[in-house]
Formats: C-alpha cells, sequence, structure tokens
C-alpha cells in the first residue's frame, strides 16, 4: 500500500493541472492591476485634502482630552484634600478629649485599678481609654505642648 | 579539467541557470516595487502556471482556482514592498496563494458547494492508479478529493504542498506558518488517513471484481 501510495502521489505529481487560456489570465490580471492603480490614485488626492482637517480635529480631540484629564485631576484634589481636613478635624477632637480625660485621671491621683473598682460597669472601656490614653501620650507632640 | 565528469558538467550548468534565474527574479521584482507593470506582466506570465497548480489543487474546482490567483497577484502588486530580497520569491507566492485558495475554499464549504459524497470513486480505481497515465484536470480534482478531501484542513495543504506540490519542509513550514514538528505530524497523519482509504477502495474493487 506504500508502494501505492507513492506511486499516486508520483502521477499527481506528474500530472500538473493545466492552465487554460494563460494569456486572458494574464490579461485579465493586469487589468484588475490597472484598475487597481486607478483606484488607489483617485483614493489619494481624496486623502490629502482631507488631511489638514484631519490634523486638526485630531489636535482638538487631543487637547479635549488633556482638558477632561485636568478637570478630573483637580477635582479630585478637591475631594481628597477635603476627606483629609475632615479627618484631621477629627483627629485632633479625639485626640483632644483623650488628652482630657488621661489629665484627669491623673490629675485626681486615683489609681487605675481603683477607677475600675469604682466603675465596674465601664471596666471595659477605661481599661481600652487608659491603654489609649498613654499611647498618645507618649506620641502625641501636640498633648506633650499643652 | 580532465577530473569532471558528466553529471558535473551538468550540475555546473543546472546551477548557472537557477542563479541567473535568480538574478532575474531579483531584477524583476525590484522593478515591480518601482512600479513596473511590464516587469510584473512578466512576474504572471512566469509564475501563473505554478499559482494555477497549487490553488487548483487545493480548490479542485477550475474557475475558483483562476479567481483565487487573480486575486493572489493582486495582492502581489499591492503588497511587494514586503518582500523581502532574502526570502524566496515563489515561498512568498505560495503563501499568498495559499491564503487566497484557502479563504475561497472555507466560503465554498460554508455555502455548501464542496460535495464530496457525489464523486464517483470508480474514477480512482479505473484510470488513474495506472502508471504514466494522462489525467485531466477533472480527474487530478477527483483523486485529491477522494484521498485528501477528508482529512483536516491543515493535513490536506501540508500533504499538497510536501508531496504533491514537492516542496522542502522548511519551505511549507514557512508557506503555512507551522513548525517543524506540526508539519511533520500532519504530514504523518495525511499519509496514514490516505493509505487506509487506499486500503477501502481497494477493498471495494476487489468485491467487485
Amino acid at each position: 500500500m506504500k508502494d501505492n501510495l507513492k506511486q499516486i502521489v508520483k502521477e499527481l505529481r506528474r500530472n500538473e493541472p493545466e492552465l487554460r487560456e494563460p494569456e486572458k489570465l494574464t490579461e485579465d490580471i493586469m487589468l484588475a492591476i490597472q484598475h487597481e492603480e486607478q483606484d488607489r490614485s483617485s483614493l489619494h488626492p481624496m486623502k490629502s485634502s482631507r488631511l489638514p482637517r484631519l490634523i486638526l480635529l485630531q489636535r482638538l480631540l487631543t487637547a479635549a482630552s488633556v482638558c477632561l484629564f485636568l478637570i478630573f485631576g483637580i477635582e479630585q484634589y478637591m475631594v481628597v484634600d477635603k476627606v483629609n481636613q475632615l479627618e484631621n478635624q477629627n483627629r485632633s477632637v479625639t485626640y483632644f478629649s483623650y488628652a482630657q480625660f488621661a489629665s484627669r485621671i491623673t490629675r485626681s491621683g486615683i489609681p487605675i485599678a481603683e477607677l475600675q473598682k469604682r466603675f465596674p460597669l465601664r471596666k471595659k472601656f477605661l481599661s481600652v481609654a487608659t491603654g489609649l490614653t498613654m499611647r498618645k501620650l507618649n506620641i502625641n507632640p501636640q498633648y506633650n505642648k499643652k | 579539467m580532465s577530473n569532471f565528469t558528466l553529471p558535473d558538467f551538468y550540475r555546473i550548468i543546472i546551477d548557472g541557470q537557477q542563479k541567473q534565474m535568480l538574478k532575474n527574479i531579483q531584477e524583476i521584482t525590484d522593478r515591480v516595487k518601482q512600479g513596473d507593470q511590464e516587469a510584473f506582466r512578466a512576474l504572471v506570465e512566469t509564475y501563473q502556471q505554478y499559482a494555477y497548480s497549487l490553488a487548483f489543487r487545493i480548490l479542485q474546482n477550475e474557475e475558483e482556482a483562476r479567481d483565487a490567483i487573480q486575486e493572489s497577484f493582486i495582492k502581489i502588486w499591492t503588497k511587494i514592498c514586503d518582500f523581502r530580497s532574502s526570502q524566496k520569491f515563489t515561498t512568498w507566492m505560495y503563501r499568498i496563494v495559499t491564503n487566497s485558495a484557502l479563504d475561497r475554499l472555507r466560503a465554498l464549504k460554508r455555502r455548501g458547494q464542496v460535495g464530496l459524497d457525489q464523486i464517483p470513486e470508480m474514477l480512482v480505481r479505473s484510470n488513474t492508479l495506472r502508471p504514466d497515465s494522462q489525467l485531466d484536470n477533472k480527474e487530478i480534482a477527483h483523486v485529491i478529493r477522494i484521498l485528501a478531501g477528508k482529512l483536516s484542513e491543515k493535513q490536506q495543504l501540508v500533504f499538497i504542498l510536501r508531496d504533491i506540490e514537492g516542496q522542502t519542509s522548511e519551505e511549507v513550514e514557512q508557506i503555512l506558518d507551522l513548525t517543524a514538528n506540526m508539519v511533520k505530524s500532519n504530514l504523518y497523519h495525511a499519509r496514514n488517513a490516505i493509505r487506509e482509504k487506499l486500503l477501502t477502495l481497494s477493498a471495494i474493487e476487489r468485491r467487485t471484481i
């Protein structure tokens, strides 16, 4: 069967498909090429007349996109800035109350264990607040100044 | 000079002819790149038979093959600037022709115009298996369709290019944009499938006798 396949392949290779009327095909191809060339040359001036307008449009679009980016950027900056301001305000209020609380505890001279005994319901709150206060005392320069 | 044998002499002549031909092709393609239509005509006249042969073997239809090569030569004209002189022109051209033919084949398949079952298999058994038989275009188309018609697209192309068109494996790789292993495996499967087909055909023939 191997020989059979080889023989068929050999026959197929030997028997090349015959191109009928090759001259006609050549002429058809040359005609098609000329049409192609005409199409290309007729498209060319149209393209060149459109070119400045297209460039202008392109630049306008670029400028518009840059403006949009700027607007969005500024807007974003304003929002972030406001959020920061609010956060700072909040933080300062909290620090202040912590500081007041801590100063009262230290001024009263009552030990924390005693406070915990007197206010058993607030045990958890007291321990948390005290811990936080101590930590803030160490790191908060505002409080140190005061 | 006395050491020269006759085959050496022929080799020198053939090498010289090939070099001359390559030089001519390069000159022609250079001129075509500059927009010389007469050079392009020479190119078409030289290669249209090769292109037709390949397109016909893929499409198995004369009209479709003619259209495919017309389309291919238009592509060659418009894309000749992409052709690098380091490449082999026929490989580049075969790639374009294969793609055009393949597009047409797919379109035909979509339209359901490739009816493989309608082909009489007797044609293969009675006439074409004989050595030195002269086949016309229809018979060639029938043989290819019967043998390779049910192969996958890639297997069919690899078989046609490698075995029937006689391209080298490297050229097939370049034409179909496949790796060496893919070409090998597709060719192996194609040959096996065709051998099986031949076995079934010979079994049918024995039964009818």
